[in-house]
């Protein structure tokens, strides 16, 4: 059968050109405005706090939508924050996550996982639950932080494919899907034109 | 509240922890050196025992039998297992990732192997054919298999060639999951994928 992902994310691969891959890109009027920070602190209440600091009130919101896709990034002074599928939910970019570590979820994986995430590779359910690795209680399709075994800052982002109880019961197959990693093309797309 | 400022390195943009595993460790080491050798003793010292527990965890990985555990990795990738510490399952296209149990059980059996090829060739920036050769190798009818591509990705697709079949469009992941699928006989371990960059 196909396999085809319910998104796919074109800075996981290798040739990514923002250039060319970006549609159109509009700034949002105000109620759209205001709807996208509401939703972003429904989804991230840990966001609040900082809510005026990476989305003021008064900048703009730009939204850049991608080629061949239903992708939408979000765009506030010039730094993508959040990246989304249709309605699907809000993903933050590792750069917002390093700004406000406390927004999202943490999940810890072990040393031996920890040069397959920094590839961009889907972590597996052992990686969570032995001893170098820290399993925070979630349920499935929460937005997690994929964090290294002894490391400060997040490495990846990812959509969690079970529920933490799934994952330490079960002990194998995709426990997170990761949409977003280091030094991936997301990374590198910075000081955004809009 | 105020927002975490993260240092992130100069050379090869990530946090300054993970510059060991970032494209360019031994520039990003000299240059924080160069800039502050506090921070250089903080992020590069424990480094070494991290390297160390890799490296000892990849010996331990290739004394292991090759035995990934063969489950259904549902959506994600059919192309590559995970090694037997459990951490892969590659998203969509598994082009780069060297594995090394199974780079040595390529050269033994190369002779053995007909490789069928897939090319991924860049027409003008977003425009893609995709080319598969060695097809002939194992007696599929080509005129045959370029009429089934061409139904199943709906796409054109043409035999072009002495065992050559041109596909339009980027066809890379469906073909890798469709071959083996449709013609058992060609095991995964036999198709390669190359990446051709565009002339222009
Ligand atoms: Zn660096």
């Amino acid at each position: 059968m196909l396999t085809h992902f319910p998104f796919r994310f074109p800075w996981l691969l290798g040739r990514f050109n923002y250039k060319e891959e970006v549609a159109n890109a509009q700034q949002v009027k105000s109620s759209v405005h205001r709807a996208i920070r509401q939703k972003a602190v429904e989804q991230f209440p840990g966001l609040e706090p900082y809510l005026d600091e990476v989305m003021p009130k008064k900048d703009p919101i730009h939204l850049l939508k991608l080629r061949d896709s239903h992708l939408q990034l979000i765009v506030v002074n010039k730094e993508v924050l959040f990246f989304h599928d249709r309605d699907g939910p809000y993903m933050p970019t590792l750069r917002l996550v390093h700004k406000c570590p406390s927004m999202i979820t943490h999940q810890t994986v072990d040393i031996g996982a920890f040069p397959f995430v920094m590839r961009g590779v889907n972590v597996m359910a052992p990686g969570l639950t032995s001893k170098g690795g820290k399993l925070t209680p979630a349920p499935v399709n929460t937005v997690v932080a994929v964090m290294g075994e002894g490391k400060e800052h997040a490495m990846a982002i990812g959509i969690m494919k079970m529920s933490s109880d799934q994952i330490k019961s079960v002990n194998k197959g995709i426990a997170i899907e990761s949409v977003h990693f280091l030094n991936d093309g997301l990374w590198a797309y910075k000081n955004v034109d809009v | 509240m105020t927002l975490v400022t993260v240092q992130y390195c100069p050379v090869c943009t990530l946090p300054y922890e993970f510059c060991h595993v970032g494209p360019t460790p031994e520039e990003c080491k000299a240059k924080l050196k160069a800039l502050d050798e506090a921070m250089y003793e903080k992020y590069w010292s424990n480094v070494r025992i991290v390297a160390q527990k890799l490296d000892d965890l990849k010996l331990d990985n290739a004394a292991a039998p090759e035995g990934a555990d063969g489950a259904s990795t549902s959506a994600s990738a059919s192309g590559e297992q995970a090694p037997a510490t459990g951490e892969a399952a590659a998203p969509a296209e598994g082009e780069e990732k060297p594995k090394k149990p199974k780079k040595e059980k390529k050269k033994k059996s190369k002779e053995a192997i007909k490789q069928v090829t897939i090319t991924l060739e860049n027409r003008n920036k977003r425009k893609f054919t995709t080319s598969v050769e060695g097809l002939a190798q194992y007696g599929i009818d080509l005129k045959k298999a370029a009429k089934l591509f061409a139904g199943r990705f709906a796409c054109g697709s043409a035999v072009s060639g002495e065992d050559l079949i041109v596909i339009q469009g980027d066809c890379v992941d469906d073909l890798m999951d469709y071959l083996p699928e449709q013609f058992p006989e060609i095991s995964e371990d036999a198709i390669e994928f190359e990446e051709k960059k565009a002339s222009a």
